[in-house]
């Protein structure tokens, strides 16, 4: 929350991204545990139309969308999550530390200190990337221990990062830049010119999209080159691959754009009633779109909304079998 | 098979129960380890149709269909299994015990105390749900160290359970019922009569399917109110019940059948021999076919048409998935196979 605070001062849509925070502060009290009451009631569970694709899902007799109420406490105000591929990293931004949680029974495994005002966190195969904002850093842990393996420089207000293969991809919120880093040293191999207040990146397998504060930059992975800029709605966000199209969560429009990765032709633009929608994970067969009041679920192949759920959440990451969300406000992942 | 003794006396039909059981007796003997001859011959393994549709099996080289004789020792008979991800939880119906066993090495990585008599184990997301039949109870245990959160009063003889997402489901054999336990605290939310003798549950996505052992049935119930949607008739000796992600699939101890229900509006498409004088108990979906447990085999049917594809001589009871191997536990072994 913090973050988008930071970034809308510095740009021209400060009073709408404000608004939107106060509108998210109001809410605060009715998510808190302790209060009952028909907004916390939960949907009776669905059936998870592609889990017969997935055999942990089958494993898992998770055959259901559901709200489920299994939690973890983590550190202060956690943003950012990732998957390492047995455990979920989080990135606290308030008390600048990361933990590591287990992601079958979601036991702490270890909490590690890093820079200030952790926001992001990725995995790279062997090892997590955390950014530090207010440090102009990022931080690489070991992932089984969670040592630290070294601190690099980045641009100004390191955002959400993408992995591609090979290299690290740091938007640089204040720079209008993102940077790619060699991830076995460190090395900035380049910065290189996107939209205004860059916030996050995913990679489609050729090629980095970026979101800016409305629209997405795609740049070839292989040196940068830009590929085109797409308009989608304002305060462009989170952003995910499906394997075929990207999908971009617009904080304040209240709508997720779907575009073609080949092309970048917009399929669709979903609205969706998350007051303003945040972060977004595809878990193969639907899209999570976290949000200042609810998580909602859109069916990737048709954007048609299955499920939602009153929550104020952040980052949100898939573990091969379940979604997981950072509720920030309470210091907690929620498992569904 | 206390259990089902236990349950069969009560009842009119104790004698075909108890015919059932000295049949289930008698075959224990050929199925002990040791024990060579014909009924003990591998079958030689066969390729596994949609192994390239599973990553994990794709990374494991787990290509075929084959008796892979690997096993664990765990306590005593064990009935009910689970996994929660990683590893694989047995409820050991004789010492009161259930025990978690690594997947990937078969490493046993705890014992811990439960109920009296477990019957049946569930996982929640993070805890790991047993039912202590002899007690009337389900105890609740954290997944990553088995400490015991908590034990919940349930109807008499809870049998095997099942998790919808935000509920555990227990069948209460003797009363008839299945009993609604919210998973965060444990609270009753909820009893509803089924049919006689309810003995395993599974979900389907929204609507919870009760096996009725004594009837002969499967009661569907709409997991968000417990109404009940239908009760379908299937084979004698209702017992294990599995989904697919379209059908129940329904092992009938007593007819020597397995049953195939639409899950959408309970319309019986296929009725599937299991092998003679078998006694199917649990049932499991592996992505692609569903593993039969029982007293004489565990045996194999493609889930698309029923048709069986492989056999292992075997008396087991339990089974489950792990997302690329199928594990089922010789109560009368005091061990857990995979294959």
């Amino acid at each position: 929350m913090k973050t988008r605070i930071a970034i809308g001062v510095s740009l021209i849509v400060v009073v709408l991204a404000m608004a939107n925070l106060f509108a998210g502060q109001a809410q605060k009290p009715i998510n808190q545990p302790a209060h009952a009451g028909p907004q916390l009631q939960m949907q009776p569970p669905i059936l998870d139309a592609g889990a017969r694709l997935n055999p942990l899902k089958i494993a898992l007799l998770h055959w259901y969308l559901a709200d489920t109420e299994t939690l973890v406490g983590v550190g202060n105000e956690p943003l950012g999550l990732c998957f390492d591929g047995a455990n979920v990293w989080t990135a606290n931004y308030n008390d600048n530390t990361v933990t590591k949680v287990q992601a079958n029974d979601r036991q702490v495994l270890g909490t590690f200190k890093v820079g200030t005002q952790p926001y992001g966190v990725t995995f790279d195969g062997a090892n997590v990337w955390v950014s530090n904002e207010l440090d102009n850093t990022v931080t690489k842990l070991s992932a089984s221990d969670g040592k630290t393996l070294g601190t690099f420089r980045t641009g100004t207000f390191p955002a959400w990062m993408a992995f591609d293969g090979q290299s690290l991809w740091v938007p640089n919120a204040r720079d209008n830049t993102v940077s790619k880093l060699r991830t076995t040293d460190g090395k900035i191999l380049g910065t290189f010119a996107v939209g205004n207040a860059p916030a996050a990146i995913a990679f489609d397998g050729a090629n980095v999209w970026v979101t800016d504060d409305a629209s997405v930059t795609k740049l070839r992975a292989s040196d940068g080159k830009v590929l085109g800029t797409f308009a989608v709605g304002n305060g462009a966000l989170g952003i995910a691959f499906d394997g075929a199209n990207i999908w971009v969560a617009n904080r304040n429009s209240n709508t997720v754009t779907e575009l073609r990765a080949s092309d970048g032709v917009v399929l669709g633009t979903f609205s969706v009633p998350a007051n303003g929608p945040y972060g977004i994970v595809f878990d193969g067969t639907y899209i999570w779109i976290s949000g200042d009041s609810n998580l909602v679920i859109l069916r990737a192949s048709d954007g048609a909304q299955v499920a939602s759920r009153q929550l104020t959440s952040a980052g949100v990451a898939f573990d091969g079998a379940y979604v997981w969300t950072a509720e920030s406000i309470n210091n907690r992942l929620h498992k569904f | 098979m206390k259990t089902r003794i236990a349950i069969g006396v009560s009842l009119i039909v104790a004698a075909l129960a108890m015919a059932n059981l000295f049949a289930g007796q008698a075959q224990k003997t050929a199925s002990q380890p040791a024990q060579g001859g014909s009924q003990l011959q591998m079958q030689p393994p066969k390729l596994d149709a949609v192994a390239h549709l599973n990553p994990l099996k794709i990374a494991l080289l787990h290509w075929y269909l084959a008796d892979t004789s690997t096993s664990v020792a765990v306590g005593s008979q064990p009935y009910g299994v689970c996994f929660d991800g990683a590893n694989i939880w047995t409820a050991n119906f004789g010492d009161n015990t259930v025990t978690k066993v690594q997947a990937s090495t078969g490493q046993v990585l705890g014992t811990f105390k439960v109920g009296a008599q477990p019957y049946g184990v569930t996982f929640d997301g993070g805890n790991i749900w047993v039912s202590n039949q002899a007690d009337g109870t389900v105890t609740k245990l954290r997944a990553s160290d088995g400490t015991v959160l908590g034990t919940f009063p349930v109807g008499r003889f809870p049998g095997w359970l099942a998790f919808d997402g935000q509920n555990i489901w227990a069948p209460n054999g003797p009363d008839n019922t299945v009993s609604k336990l919210r998973a965060i605290d444990g609270k009753n939310v909820g009893t509803f009569a089924v049919g006689t003798s309810p003995i395993a549950a599974a979900f389907d996505g929204s609507a919870v399917w009760v096996t009725n052992y004594l009837a002969s049935s499967v009661t569907k119930l709409r997991a968000s109110d417990g109404t009940v949607l239908g009760t379908f008739a299937v084979g004698y000796g209702a017992l294990g019940i599995a989904f697919d992600g379209a059908s129940m699939w329904v092992a009938n101890r007593n007819s020597n059948t397995v049953t195939k229900l639409r899950a959408g509006d309970g319309t019986v498409l296929g009725t599937f021999p299991a092998p003679p004088s078998d006694g199917p108990y649990g049932v499991a979906f592996d992505g692609a076919y569903i593993w039969v447990s029982g007293d004489s085999y565990l045996f194999v049917l493609r889930a698309s048409d029923g048709a069986q594809v492989a056999s292992h001589s075997l008396q087991s009871e339990g089974v489950a998935f792990d997302g690329a191997y199928v594990w089922t536990a010789l109560q009368s072994g005091n061990r857990l196979y995979r294959f």
